[in-house]
C-alpha cells in the first residue's frame, strides 16, 4: 500500500543512524585512547587529509548508483598532478595550468565512457585500461622523477589558507561546498533519479527514455574533473608533483562508498550515506595512527571493512526487499 | 529488401565449421607469428637462445595463473587477487624458512595460505551473489598488506636457509624448472577443461548461472573450488619467483592481475564468461611476453608499457567481442 516509500527511506535512515553510532563510538575509543586525537589540531588537519577521497566518493557515489565502476581515478589523480607540473614547468600561469588540469580529467572520463559504450567493454576492464595508461604516462612523462619548480608556488595557497584566527582550513569549506553541490544534483535534479534508474535496471531506463551514453558520460566526466582537483590538491599538499599521488586511493574511495551502504550491484545508494563512510574509514584509520600501528596494517584493515561492509549491504538488501515484497 | 547483413556471413563460415574459438586461436597464432618474424627483424638478438629462455621465463608465472583463471573467466567472474596472494606466498614462504621450518613445509604453507584467500573469495562471492571484482579487489590489498607487514615493507634476504632456491632455480637436463611447472600447469588445466565435469561446469556456469543452478549445477561449489585452485596457483607463482630470484620481495608481481587477464582474453577468453581455453591462453601470453621482450629491446621506457597494456587489454576485448558476434556456432 502506500507502506512501500516509508520503508525504503526507514532503511536508509536506520542503516545511516547505525554508522553514525559506529563512528562515534570509534572516535570515543580512540579518544581514551589517545586523548591528542580529539585536538583541534587533529580536527582541523582532517578536512586537508580527507577532501581527496570525499569529493571523488561524491562522484563515485553516482558511478556506482549507474551500476558501472571507476577504478581509474588514482591513475587520474597522478597523470592530473604531472601535467600541471609539466604545464608550470613550461612557463603556464600555475592558475591557467590547474584548468588545464582539470581539462585532463574531463578527456580521461569521456576515453572511459568511450571504452564502455562506444566498445562496449565492462566498466571495471575499461576503467582498468584507463587507470594503467594514465598511471603509466605519468610515470613516462618524467621518467619517475617528481616535478618541484618555485613556479607552482602560488597554487599553495589552497593548502595554506586558513580563515578564523588561521584555525579552519580552506579544505573544510571546499568540502561542503563541493557536497552541498552534489546533494543538489543527487536530490532536485534529473541526474541523481536517472543513476538510480540505470544501476537498477540498464533495460528499463533505456526504454523508458534516458539516454544512457550521455548520462554515463556526465557522470564520469564529473569524476573525472574530481579526480583531478584532487591530483592538484595533492601537489599543493606534498609541495611537488609527485606520480606517486593517488596510489591506492580508487581503494580508499570505493571502501568509503560501500561502507557508507552503497550498493555495488548499483541503483542504490546516498551521498549522505557514502559521506558518513568516508568519514568512518578516514577516522579508523586515523586513529589507527595514532595508536602507532605499521601503515601496512591499515591496508589489511581496510580490505576487511570492504568484506564486512559488502555482505551487510547484501543483508541489509535483502531484508529491504522482503519487507517490500510484504507491503506490496 | 534484402541488404548484405550478418547472416550470409555466419552461414558462410559455418560451412568452414570453424568454431569461434577455433577462429580465434587461429588468428592470434597469425599474429604471433608476424609478431615473431617482425621482431627477429628488428632486433636480430630476439632469436637466440639466451633471449627466447628469458621471454618463457618471464611468462611462465602469468601462464601458471592464467590457466585457472581461465577457468574462473569461464564462470564470468574475475580475480583481481592474484598479485596480491603471489607475493603474500613468497613473503610466507620466505618468513616460515626463516623461522626453521624446512623448506618443503614453508613452501607447502604458503601456497595453502594462498588457497584460504581463494576459498573465501570463492565463498564469499559465490554465497552472496556479490560481484566478484570488488571482493577480489578487497583479499588483494589483504593479501599485499600481509605481504608488506611480513617483509617489513621491504626485501627478506638474510636469514634464508640455502636450499631456498631450490624451487626455482634447478634445472631438469637443459630446461630452466619454472618452465616444467608451466607446462604441467597448462596440461592439467587443458585436462580439466575438456575431460572433467568441473571444467564443463564452469561453462555452463558463465554462460547462464541461472539455467546451471535450474540443472543441477551446485554453483556454490563450482565457483569455490575453482577460486580456490586460482588462489594456490597464484601463491604456488610467488613461491616459485621468490625462490628464483633467491629473496621475497613484497612487491613482486605488479600488475600481475591485469597481465593474467590480458593472456586469457587474447586467447578469447570471454570477459562475461562461458567460452575460452587453456590453449588460447597460452598463445595469449606468449604474445603478451613477446610484446614487452621487444618494446624492451626498443629501449622504450618501462613506463610506457603500462600505456601499451592498457591498449593491448582494450583491444583484445573488443577483438573478442567482435569474434564472437561475427560467429555463432
Amino acid at each position: 500500500m502506500i507502506k512501500v516509500p516509508k520503508i525504503q527511506i526507514n532503511r536508509r535512515v536506520i542503516q545511516n543512524l547505525v554508522l553514525l553510532l559506529v563512528l562515534i563510538f570509534l572516535i570515543v575509543f580512540f579518544t581514551i585512547q589517545n586523548p591528542r586525537f580529539l585536538s583541534s589540531r587533529n580536527l582541523f588537519n582532517i578536512p586537508r587529509q580527507i577532501l581527496p577521497v570525499v569529493i571523488m566518493g561524491c562522484a563515485m557515489t553516482f558511478i556506482i548508483n549507474s551500476g558501472a565502476i571507476d577504478l581509474s581515478v588514482g591513475g587520474l589523480m597522478a597523470l592530473s598532478a604531472i601535467s600541471f607540473g609539466k604545464f608550470v614547468t613550461l612557463g603556464v600561469n600555475p592558475w591557467l595550468a590547474v584548468v588545464l588540469a582539470l581539462l585532463v580529467g574531463v578527456i580521461v572520463g569521456s576515453i572511459s565512457t568511450l571504452f564502455i559504450h562506444g566498445l562496449k567493454l565492462p566498466p571495471i576492464m575499461a576503467t582498468m585500461a584507463t587507470w594503467v595508461m594514465s598511471s603509466g604516462t605519468a610515470y613516462a612523462l618524467i621518467r619517475a622523477i617528481p616535478i618541484t619548480d618555485v613556479r607552482m608556488k602560488p597554487i599553495f595557497v589552497l593548502n595554506t589558507l586558513k580563515f578564523f584566527d588561521d584555525k579552519v582550513p580552506l579544505a573544510l569549506f571546499i568540502i561542503i561546498g563541493v557536497v552541498i553541490i552534489f546533494l543538489f544534483l543527487e536530490k532536485k535534479t534529473i541526474i541523481g533519479k536517472y543513476t538510480i534508474a540505470m544501476g537498477g535496471n540498464e533495460n528499463a531506463a533505456k526504454f523508458s527514455g534516458i539516454n544512457i551514453a550521455r548520462m554515463r558520460w556526465l557522470i564520469f566526466i564529473l569524476c573525472g574533473i574530481m579526480a583531478s582537483f584532487s591530483g592538484v590538491w595533492a601537489v599543493s599538499r606534498i609541495g611537488s608533483a609527485d606520480p606517486n599521488i593517488g596510489l591506492g586511493m580508487e581503494f580508499q574511495v570505493i571502501a568509503g562508498c560501500i561502507l557508507g551502504g552503497v550498493s555495488i550491484k548499483g541503483g542504490d545508494g546516498t551521498i549522505t550515506g557514502m559521506l558518513i563512510g568516508t568519514v568512518l574509514l578516514f577516522i579508523l584509520i586515523n586513529g589507527m595512527n595514532m595508536m602507532g600501528f605499521n601503515p601496512y596494517y591499515q591496508q589489511v584493515a581496510t580490505g576487511i571493512v570492504i568484506l564486512i561492509a559488502v555482505m551487510i549491504n547484501y543483508f541489509v538488501g535483502q531484508r529491504g526487499k522482503k519487507m517490500a515484497a510484504r507491503t506490496a | 529488401m534484402m541488404t548484405p547483413s550478418g547472416p550470409t556471413t555466419v552461414k558462410h563460415l559455418n560451412r568452414l565449421k570453424l568454431g569461434a574459438d577455433g577462429m580465434q586461436n587461429l588468428t592470434i597464432f597469425g599474429l604471433l607469428v608476424v609478431l615473431i618474424i617482425v621482431a627477429s627483424i628488428i632486433e636480430p638478438k630476439f632469436l637466440g637462445m639466451q633471449n627466447i629462455s628469458n621471454v618463457l621465463m618471464q611468462i611462465s608465472s602469468i601462464v601458471i595463473v592464467s590457466s585457472v583463471i581461465t577457468m574462473v573467466l569461464n564462470t564470468g567472474n574475475l580475480d583481481l587477487s592474484v598479485g596480491g596472494v603471489g607475493a603474500m606466498a613468497g613473503v610466507l614462504y620466505a618468513v616460515f624458512a626463516r623461522a626453521g621450518l624446512s623448506v618443503p613445509l614453508s613452501a607447502t604453507l604458503a601456497i595453502l595460505s594462498g588457497g584460504i584467500i581463494g576459498l573465501s573469495n570463492g565463498l564469499i562471492i559465490s554465497s552472496f551473489r556479490i560481484p566478484s571484482f570488488i571482493v577480489t579487489i578487497a583479499t588483494m590489498y589483504i593479501a599485499r598488506g600481509i605481504a608488506f607487514i611480513g617483509a617489513e615493507g621491504s626485501v627478506i634476504t638474510s636469514g634464508l636457509p640455502g636450499d631456498f632456491s631450490n624451487l626455482g632455480e634447478e634445472f631438469l637436463g637443459p630446461v630452466p624448472i619454472p618452465l616444467i611447472y608451466a607446462l604441467g600447469f597448462i596440461l592439467l588445466f587443458i585436462f580439466m577443461q575438456n575431460k572433467t565435469v568441473l571444467g564443463k561446469m564452469a561453462y555452463a556456469i558463465g554462460a547462464n548461472i541461472k539455467t546451471s543452478d535450474y540443472s543441477g549445477i551446485s554453483v556454490r561449489k563450482v565457483v569455490t573450488s575453482i577460486y580456490t585452485l586460482a588462489g594456490l596457483a597464484a601463491a604456488f607463482a610467488g613461491v616459485v619467483v621468490s625462490a628464483r630470484f633467491n629473496q621475497a620481495d613484497c612487491r613482486i608481481l605488479p600488475g600481475f592481475e591485469i597481465d593474467v587477464v590480458i593472456a586469457s582474453v587474447l586467447g578469447g577468453t570471454n570477459i562475461n564468461g562461458g567460452r575460452g581455453t587453456v590453449v588460447g591462453m597460452l598463445i595469449g601470453a606468449l604474445i603478451l611476453g613477446i610484446l614487452t621482450n621487444v618494446l624492451n629491446m626498443m629501449g622504450l621506457i618501462l613506463y610506457y608499457q603500462y600505456v601499451v597494456k592498457g591498449v593491448l587489454l582494450v583491444i583484445a576485448i573488443v577483438y573478442n567481442n567482435a569474434m564472437r558476434k561475427a560467429i555463432r556456432i
